[in-house]
């Protein structure tokens, strides 16, 4: 491991280091205060191959008193403060780049209400998608899972504007955000929502809409705004019926084709388009062994789609039917099968799909994970190119094509986004990957891809490409918001 | 029976991974493979594999040698039957897998993959 950012800071300035531990035990109480260095190493450093950092202090608040608290303290001494939850970004966005509070919120994890007529629930931001999921099991509900282990917070992946399996029909996630709770970094607790007007009623969370909407302030800010503490996030009425089809194909402009016309039917919950590197990893294939082998289909296409009544779903599966057909014209080895088939062929780790929220062990098992995730344009010569610049790219650095890729609201754009195994054990390897992810950064940039939850680094390079008018708005908007800079200092390349 | 590593090509890891649930959860057919001792090639229009059965072992592989089975079939009819649209008989008699190599050996094929397919 490289040497930690931080140690220094840490010895040379034990004075001060003694005043804000304790105010932030009187604060939050010595049980749920930490400066011991095998308990920060562990906030110090994530799955990715982002260079770890190490904070000095952790706290767990439970209130928004105490983070009120906290934030106004931190402020007065301009300490850094560094939100976190339980550090599953795939980003490396909760490395404490210059040290300070690393304000872990696990412990505000209640569900606070649930309004049926209006279809929200309020939450904490210690509350997971396993939490939530449990919660709707016992409602006729649903909200929305990513790919990610059950116990990843809601609220971090909602701002985050995460993707999940209902992103085809809603887009990503700060979409479905009806309000938010928030301390901003003088201590101030705002509302933003219709909760503004109403916020101790929880049953007037229902919208953001119509005023001026401010909830941009937090969203994609990766903490460097405030802290949010509550959020009313939208769910759906389950449908009876769900199924699934997997469709193998062999050609990629046709298979992307077959894509884009199921979006444009409007009958789908969700579309994977993946490569076969992916479902073998899923798979459990181990790492370094998941490639793609001669005479194998080369696409995956997973397609998650629901219904009320059994003459809906006959009716959808009859267009799915029919457009596979069209596909199988241009690409005759193409098949489709259901999930039971896979899950009876490779075992529960692909049937599990069905069950999101779950942990897909065989991504985490190796120490080392990370993505080239972006939004992108859907443009068909856009997608096919950007897959092959990155292929060639993945190859030259010898690691596995784990395409997993996702239409978005209707097609409107595209989740383009590389999985990437890697072993932080091996010599060179994380320096590999972060050359790799260098290389990717730049092509698929040039080619409209935007990454999202973006790491540091490209948040850098993107400043320097940007409209300087929008990059002037960006850091007007944090030197007001935050002027000490104490917010999740370093993200987005801003200081 | 020993359990020899996991193939990495698709079709392979799936056959493999299923003999090995189903020898896990009947006896009866776990008794069936380690007797028989027989190397069943595979033909699809995706590519061809071959399962080897000997001495109580079993692989799959995609080096081809000495096939004493020779099994034809397209991938969308092996779904077909999987998702029970049709059966391996029905398949079999309208000529959608048909046996290239040991077709006296049709029994053993039926006990393989009905247990298999099942
Ligand atoms: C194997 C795997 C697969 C994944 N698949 C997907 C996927 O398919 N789709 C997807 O969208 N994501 C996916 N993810 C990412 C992940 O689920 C989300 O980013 C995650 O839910 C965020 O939750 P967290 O608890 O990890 O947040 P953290 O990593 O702890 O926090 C994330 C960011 O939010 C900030 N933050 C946290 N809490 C607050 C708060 N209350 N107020 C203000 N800022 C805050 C943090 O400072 C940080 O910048 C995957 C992750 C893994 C490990």
């Amino acid at each position: 491991m490289k040497k930690l950012v931080g140690c220094d800071k840490l010895l040379e300035s034990s004075e001060k280091h003694d005043i804000i531990k304790e105010s932030l035990i009187k604060i939050v109480g010595e049980q749920w205060y930490s400066d011991f260095p095998e308990e920060l190493l562990i906030y110090s450093y994530d799955m990715t191959e982002n260079d770890p950092s190490l904070p000095e202090f952790v706290v767990m608040p439970r209130t928004s008193e105490e983070i009120q608290k906290i934030l106004k303290f931190a402020n007065e001494t301009k300490t850094p403060v560094v939100p976190f939850i339980s550090g599953n970004n795939v980003g490396g966005l909760t490395i404490p780049l210059k040290g300070g509070i690393v304000v872990d919120l696990k412990r505000m994890d209640s569900i606070l209400h649930f309004n049926e007529d209006d279809m929200y629930v309020i939450i904490e931001p210690g509350v997971t998608f396993g939490h939530l999921h449990a919660f709707l099991e016992k409602t006729n509900y649903r909200y929305c899972y990513p790919f990610a282990p059950p116990f990843t917070s809601v609220i971090a992946n909602a701002l985050l504007d995460g993707l999940n399996n209902l992103s085809l029909r809603h887009g990503s996630m700060n979409e479905w955000i009806n309000g938010i709770e928030a301390i901003l970094p003088n201590g101030d607790l705002v509302k933003i929502g219709t909760c503004c007007a109403w916020g101790d009623n929880y049953d007037l969370w229902w919208s953001r809409n119509p005023m001026p909407d401010l909830l941009g302030l937090f969203t994609s800010w990766q903490g460097m705004t405030g802290i949010v503490t509550k959020m009313a996030v939208q769910v759906w009425p389950r449908r009876p019926i769900r199924d699934w089809r997997i469709v193998l194909s062999f050609n990629v402009e046709e298979t992307y084709k077959f894509v884009k016309t199921l979006t444009h039917l409007e009958i789908l919950n969700d579309i994977l388009f993946m490569s076969i590197e992916t479902v073998k990893m899923i798979a459990g294939v181990p790492y370094g062994k998941a490639k793609y082998l001669e005479g194998e289909p080369r696409w995956v296409c997973l397609l998650d789609f629901s219904a009320n009544t059994k003459l809906e779903y006959e009716a959808k599966l009859d267009m799915i039917n029919t457009a596979f057909k069209k596909l199988k014209e241009v690409d005759p080895k193409a098949n489709m099968t259901n999930l039971d088939v896979m899950e009876k062929f490779y075992g529960k780790k692909v049937g599990d799909i069905k069950n999101l929220p779950v942990t897909i062990g065989p991504m985490l098992e190796y120490g080392g994970l990370t993505w080239m995730g972006t939004y992108m344009t859907t443009k068909t010569e856009a997608v096919v190119n950007g897959i092959k610049t990155a292929f060639d790219l993945i190859d030259k650095y010898r690691f596995e094509k784990c395409l997993y890729s996702r239409s978005m609201k209707g097609h409107h754009y595209f989740a383009f986004r590389f999985l990437l195994r890697f072993s932080k054990l091996q010599e060179g390897e994380t320096e590999r990957m972060q050359k790799l992810q260098e290389e990717l950064f730049n092509s698929l940039f040039e080619l409209g891809a935007f990454p999202y939850k973006t790491p540091a680094r490209f948040a850098k390079q993107i400043l320097k490409r940007a409209d300087p008018n929008w990059v002037n708005l960006l850091k007007t908007i944090k030197s007001t918001i935050d002027p000490n800079g104490i917010m999740n200092p370093g993200r987005w390349g801003l200081e | 029976m020993e359990i020899p590593d996991e193939p990495d090509d698709i079709l392979g890891l799936g056959i493999y991974r299923r003999i090995k649930t189903v020898t896990e959860i009947s006896p009866d057919f776990k008794k069936f493979v380690n007797n028989l001792n027989e190397n069943i090639l595979l033909s699809t229009d995706y590519y061809d594999f071959m399962i080897k059965f000997k001495d109580e072992n079993f692989e799959v592989t995609r080096e081809i040698e000495n096939p004493t089975i020779i099994i034809k079939i397209k991938i969308e009819e092996f779904f077909k039957i999987m998702e029970k649209r049709t059966s391996m008989v029905f398949s079999f008699l309208k000529g959608k897998m048909k046996f290239k190599k040991g077709l006296t050996k049709l029994f053993k094929v039926y006990k393989l993959f009905g247990n298999i397919l099942s």
